[in-house]
């Protein structure tokens, strides 16, 4: 009897194992990243520019070339890569400390630009790597390691929607949130993901997908129960769907 | 406009055109007082070679624009002033770390802070001690609008050749300045060296990184070896110096890089009995102690000149034993000093 | 030969372009040449002033210290720069700005370089009667030097420029003349 493969790992991850805590959004988000490059086969001419934060490691995991940038200056360094190379694929994966704070301000350059990148925007609600400080998402009322009191706006400000945020620019062409919580949103944030890089291709501009991404380890909490956050809680605050879609 | 091979321009343009000849076709700057004629400049002349031009945010996002560049493996530059390095110097180091090439121009201005806008050597330090971990820039210091063009030419070569950011150090009165130059227009050897390191697609290879952080246990410390060894052949192979009226008969030795060094034969050339020479560092990393040291064994006396109040002072004294023989004189905040100021000086300590 | 020359006046008088334009036509004549204007401040109308140094020398030092040549445009910029004033200084100075300067000094000479430029209509002018009267008290230059590079400069820019450009050139060698 013939063997038939109906399932195996994706060409465009390395032999490496996830080193990602148990439950974590990073190891799901990269894998169905490289499955999206194994089918649109773009393995050869994609790169990718990995953030400071807890996916800093992403280029061990991902078999096509990928470059470190500085903390928040992936959009500047994935810019300048497609400008030199436009016919490649680009995108940067950032979570939310590295997009949503200190890369403020290129974040919303690159978009205001429309750059035809494809950017990845991991949101856990916090600083992962450092151990679990407050990120400007983090959820009012939640505690973090900065703000064991629990977020009040008063002195830490409110959770930055950064979808919304950058919705308006008209650089921006398509904006979607998504979640990976189980294997129906899984599909969905592949598709959103799929649809950026294949705008991309079709040099329609700049767009980004926003994952709602579980951290359990820093939010004490079992995997199970901390989807349920995010299934619960998260999108209230963080609403999921198109934000943006020009076409 | 040009006469022949001689072409009368200024010092930031002569920057520019050189870099485009070098065959850099990226370049991202931000607007700062006293180099803005380079990114107005290359506004304009990118998109006849085809090149990019990006006017940038910030300078965070001119020198991370370069990084990016440099990992597609284009030729690419950025060009501040001094509180505008001040902000590079994060893009710098990762550049450092990551070994990407790329060139680097600073036309000094008065500080700290906000400073002026006047010309000043008040960043020798953070050129050649720049920002954080153990690495260094190769440091060119051009002294008239001829060196402005040849050594940001000969800038890309060397980065490429180390695959290590360079920095031409040069100021606010190099860059407007305007004189005229001999345009020996050639190629850049290594303009099309293959490299193999930089990210273009994983065609027909595995996924390749270009990264800084090195986790494992040792990797650092190996790759900060590597490092060294690498910066330990600049100094062997790229040292630079110029050597102006130094006889048997020179019994005083003028120290001085950049603007000051030109002031500086100005008062060799003012000084009747004919004993001043000068010692002129052109790289200041790496930088000529040796030659220095050679030079400084036999004069009565070393007069060492800075647009500040001592930063190249700390490596003469590192270059010579008797530190005694050692007068110094600055102009910080943006003076410049005159040919006769700098022979009072040295008739006044002699 | 070495000419230092310190041009002073406010931004808009055309203190740099005509620092700029006496370079050129020292480099034209194969001296060598240096120009050093300020930067920044002439963009928000304030005090405007260069350096231009003509050599058959290598120049060391752009920076003048006491002039062989000072242009002063009006009076802040006489009264500022005054001090710069050697023995050997040729002062020029547009006395139709500038009332108040030292009239012991033989070497000042006063041009109503303003009222001139207007005469011919063409009030723009003013530094190039000033330039005028320079290059009659220097003859450093030759004329066809003067026009080839003021052809250079206007180049693109209408005929009329020129010829108004070359009025006033004519007109500042003639007031020195008469005087």
């Amino acid at each position: 009897m013939k063997e038939k493969i109906i399932y195996k790992k994706p060409d465009s991850l390395t032999d490496i194992n996830f080193s990602y805590c148990p439950g974590c959004g990073h190891s799901t988000v990269h894998k169905i990243i490289a499955e999206i490059v194994d089918e649109l086969n773009l393995r050869e001419k994609i790169i990718g520019v990995a953030p400071v934060g807890c996916a800093v490691f992403a280029y061990n995991f991902w078999n096509f070339d990928v470059s470190e940038a500085a903390h928040g200056r992936t959009p500047a360094v994935a810019t300048a890569i497609k400008r030199v190379l436009p016919d490649r694929l680009v995108f940067s994966y950032q979570g939310d400390g590295d997009l949503a704070s200190i890369g403020m301000a290129e974040i919303i350059h690159t978009a205001n630009r429309g750059e035809n990148i494809t950017v990845i925007f991991i949101n856990n609600t916090n600083y992962g790597m450092t151990g679990g400080q407050l990120a400007p998402t983090t959820l009012l009322s939640q505690k973090t390691t900065t703000s064991p009191y629990g977020r009040d706006a008063k002195n830490y400000g409110y959770p930055v929607k950064m979808l919304e945020l950058l919705s308006p620019l008209e650089g921006v062409k398509y904006l979607e949130r998504v979640k990976v919580t189980d294997a129906a949103s899984v599909i969905k944030a592949k598709n959103a993901i799929k649809k950026g890089f294949t705008y991309q291709m079709q040099n329609i501009g700049f767009s980004m997908i926003e994952v709602l991404s579980s951290c359990p380890a820093n939010w004490r909490k079992e995997p199970v129960e901390a989807n349920k956050l995010i299934d619960e809680e998260i999108v209230k605050v963080f609403p999921l769907g198109k934000i943006k879609d020009i076409k | 406009m040009a006469n022949n091979n001689r072409m009368l321009i200024k010092g930031n343009y002569a920057i520019a055109e050189a870099a485009i000849d070098a065959g850099c076709r990226f370049y991202a700057g931000y607007p700062i007082t006293p180099q803005n004629e380079i990114p107005e400049y290359m506004s304009k002349r990118m998109p006849e070679v085809n090149g990019v031009f990006m006017q940038a945010e910030s300078e965070l996002i001119s020198i991370n624009l370069v990084f990016g560049a440099a990992v597609a493996g284009a030729r690419a530059m950025t060009t501040s002033s001094s509180p505008g390095i001040s902000l590079m110097q994060e893009g710098i180091s990762y550049m450092a770390g990551c070994e990407l090439p790329g060139v680097i121009v600073n036309v000094m201005r008065g500080g700290p802070g906000l400073g002026n806008i006047s010309p000043s050597q008040s960043d020798y330090f953070q050129a050649v001690k720049p920002g954080h971990g153990d690495y260094r820039l190769i440091v060119l210091a051009p002294h008239n609008t001829q060196e402005m063009y040849d050594f940001t030419f000969e800038a890309f070569d060397l980065a490429d050749k180390y695959r290590n950011p360079v920095m031409v150090l040069t100021d606010g009165l190099l860059g407007q300045i305007m004189e005229s130059i001999e345009l020996k227009r050639k190629k850049p050897e290594l303009l099309n060296q293959k490299k193999e390191w930089a990210l273009t697609g994983a065609k027909g290879r595995k996924g390749q990184r270009i990264v800084s952080l090195l986790m494992d246990p040792g990797a650092l410390e190996k790759h900060n070896f590597h490092l060294q060894e690498k910066y330990d052949l600049i100094r062997k192979q790229e040292k630079r110096y110029e050597k102006f009226n130094i006889t048997d008969d020179t019994e005083y030795l003028i120290v001085a890089f950049g603007t000051v060094a030109r002031v500086s034969k100005g008062t060799i050339k003012l000084d009747k009995d004919k004993r001043i020479g000068l010692f002129r560092p052109i790289t200041l990393f790496p930088f000529p102690y040796e030659e220095l040291k050679e030079v400084a064994k036999n004069v009565k006396k070393i007069f060492v000149f800075e647009m500040n109040l001592g930063q190249m002072l700390d490596d003469v004294k590192i270059a010579i034993e008797n530190s005694e023989k050692i007068e110094f004189y600055g102009r910080p905040g943006g003076g410049v000093p005159t040919s006769e100021e700098l022979l009072n000086f040295i008739l006044k300590r002699i | 030969m070495t000419e230092k020359i310190i041009i002073a006046g406010s931004g808009g008088q055309g203190v740099l372009t005509l620092g700029v334009f006496i370079a050129r036509v020292g480099f034209y004549e194969g001296k060598k040449v240096a120009w050093l204007p300020t930067y920044g401040a002439e963009k928000r109308g304030g005090f405007s002033f260069c350096y231009t140094v003509i050599s058959d020398d290598e120049i060391f030092s752009p920076v003048v210290e006491t002039p062989s040549t000072l242009f002063a445009f009006d009076q802040r910029a006489y009264d500022t720069y005054k001090i710069k004033i050697g023995k050997e200084t040729q002062v020029i100075i547009n006395s139709s700005l500038i009332k108040d300067f030292d009239r012991n000094n033989k070497n000042i000479f006063k041009v109503p370089a303003t009222e001139l430029a207007k005469d011919i209509g063409f009030i723009q002018g003013m530094n190039i009667v000033m330039f005028g009267v320079y290059f009659e008290l220097k003859k450093i230059f030759k004329k066809e030097s003067i026009y080839e590079v003021m052809k250079e400069m206007l180049k693109g820019k209408k005929e009329e420029i020129f010829s108004k450009n070359k009025m006033a050139f004519e007109k500042g060698i003639g007031y020195s003349n008469n005087k």
